[in-house]
């Protein structure tokens, strides 16, 4: 803004003009910034917890086998024999294969999601007679290391908690209760059953015609299978969030919507002070481009104002107050207590959409007025 | 730009609107200090979305979890659709009825239903529309 000679530049006059005529009319400028944080608070709130589901989301695809197998009954998901296993080993192309069992149990009247794992190879899994608990759960029970775990539905097993998950495990496992495989089938009394089978495939081999070869196999055993692939769930959990992310977006651009006629109140429309002010700025010798710079710089000051603002409110929300009040409407089953911390990833691209639309809006309602003041004469903009 | 005519015709306005300044640099400084920490803040947010023991237990588990649920109150598709590709609240208590499982009717960030893998979808290319047996897709029913 200061050029070689020490002076202030034409540009760097206007800006400062800019701020000059922002700050003359404090409460409109309050009000306004005010409106757009209100505005822009829960849409930075939602994208961040969509994106932070989203990670999470992938993180478990990732760590996801290559083959997802389950039985399939009745056209729904179904328990399958755990001979199943052996019969995937038993294919070259297969690197490892392990079952699993994943159910709900109650422990008092605390709701858990109990995963029996197999032992394998790079995975370790709770011994036999031991459990690792999910934060939240932990934390509603009371329990610590050490303690002894019992079930409300099976009261005679009895486990020994030898972990406790930390709480920036992920919010999918706080309410988490790991088993070995044999301790979910004694509790859910489904001796040499499991309900999904996964299998990583060879890496040389891990190619459509490896693991159509290997879902084949499986077939071959007769038992009714549904085969799901790392790459198909990656894709639907990519295309669901995208299409979520942008339903989200049309609802707020409706939200946005309404609070339209109030920023156009409050930004230009109506205001004859800001009229006689572009007026005396005439007078003084300005010229209609540069009366159109100025309200560009306003309003740009104004909107990055409000959505850096609506940025760290969103971010302190989330971050230091664990989205209360808001991150049940987000992320179903907190309702049910415990400690969970919200997923939420905050990145440029909502806050560059909300300083978009706080642009677009103010200027929809500044340049309008502010041209039809800089064109007429002076002495009718002042009258 | 103003002239120094025009200036000295509007001295007495000029000075009116100037009168902000220090106000104005406030506001500068404001502005300046959002910034600043709205970038420090997102360069700190850069660093991963994950943790490094989120990584390490799911690895354990294989993964698990896909959507916006904790628990899987109503049914194990808002939890993760890989279990159950259709939810339980669709069957009871009255079967086809509108479902009423909050954890895929009311959160904002509800999965639609894995369709059949009847095929491997992804490995085979098939009719549109058609099944690689000829058989109608799922409508996709979230």
């Amino acid at each position: 803004m200061i050029d070689s000679t020490g002076c202030i530049s034409p540009h760097g006059t206007l800006f400062w003009t800019s701020l000059q005529l922002a700050v003359r009319h404090p409460i409109r400028l309050g009000v306004t910034v005010a409106c757009l944080v209100v505005v822009l608070t829960p849409f930075l709130v939602g994208q961040a917890i969509l994106e932070g589901v989203r990670a999470e989301a992938f993180e478990s695809v990732d760590s996801g086998p290559d083959l997802f197998v389950t039985g399939y009954e009745y056209g729904r998901n179904a328990s399958m024999p755990e001979k199943l296993v052996r019969h995937a080993v038993a294919h070259p192309s297969v690197a490892a294969a392990r079952g699993r069992i994943v159910g709900r149990s109650y422990l008092g009247e605390t709701l858990a999601t109990v995963v029996g794992l197999e032992a394998s190879p790079g995975r370790p899994v709770p011994a036999k007679g031991e459990a690792w608990l999910g934060h939240s759960v932990a934390g509603l029970l009371n329990l610590k290391v050490g303690d002894e775990l019992a079930f409300a539905d099976q009261a005679e097993i009895r486990l020994i908690v030898t972990r406790i998950l930390p709480i920036d495990a992920g919010f999918a496992t706080s309410r988490l209760i790991i088993t070995s495989l044999t301790d979910a089938q004694t509790l859910y009394r489904t001796p040499g059953r499991i309900s999904d089978l996964q299998v990583w495939a060879k890496s040389d081999l891990n190619s459509a015609q490896g693991l159509l070869a290997i879902a084949a196999h499986l077939r071959g055993s007769q038992v009714p299978i549904r085969v799901q692939t790392r790459k198909m769930v990656e894709d639907y959990v990519d295309r669901g969030f995208t299409i979520k992310g942008g339903s989200f977006l049309a609802l707020y651009l409706v939200a946005f919507a309404v609070v339209i006629p109030s920023l156009l109140v409050t930004t230009g429309f109506g205001l004859s002070v800001r009229r006689q002010e572009i007026g005396l700025l005439k007078a003084l010798g300005f010229s209609v481009l540069d009366v159109m710079e100025m309200t560009f710089i306003e309003t740009s000051i104004v909107s990055a104002l409000a959505a850096g603002l609506a940025f760290l409110v969103a971010w302190v929300w989330l971050r230091l107050l664990g989205g209360a009040l808001v991150a049940s409407l987000f992320v179903a089953g907190l309702e049910q207590g415990g400690p969970v911390v919200v997923p939420a990833t905050f990145g440029p691209l909502p806050l560059l959409t909300g300083l978009g639309f706080s642009f677009l809006l103010l200027t929809t309602g500044a340049a309008f007025t502010a041209y039809r003041a800089a064109i007429a004469r002076p002495m009718e903009a002042l009258r | 730009m103003p002239t120094d005519e025009a200036s000295a015709a509007g001295h007495i306005g000029s000075d009116r609107l100037l009168s902000g300044f220090g106000t104005a640099r406030a506001l500068a400084v404001s502005i300046f200090l959002v910034s600043l920490s709205t970038t420090v803040l997102l360069v700190w947010e850069g660093r991963g979305p994950t943790s490094r023991v989120t990584r390490e237990i799911q690895n354990t588990l294989g993964g698990l979890g896909l959507g916006a649920t904790v628990v899987p109150v109503w049914s194990h598709r808002g939890f993760d659709p890989r279990l159950d590709p259709v939810c339980e609240s669709e069957d009871y208590p009255i079967p086809e009825a509108p479902c009423f499982a909050p954890d895929h009717g009311g959160t904002v960030f509800d999965l639609p239903s894995l369709r059949e893998l009847e095929g491997l979808p992804h490995l085979v290319p098939r009719a549109r529309g058609k099944t690689a047996r000829g058989v109608p897709q799922e409508s996709g029913r979230p």
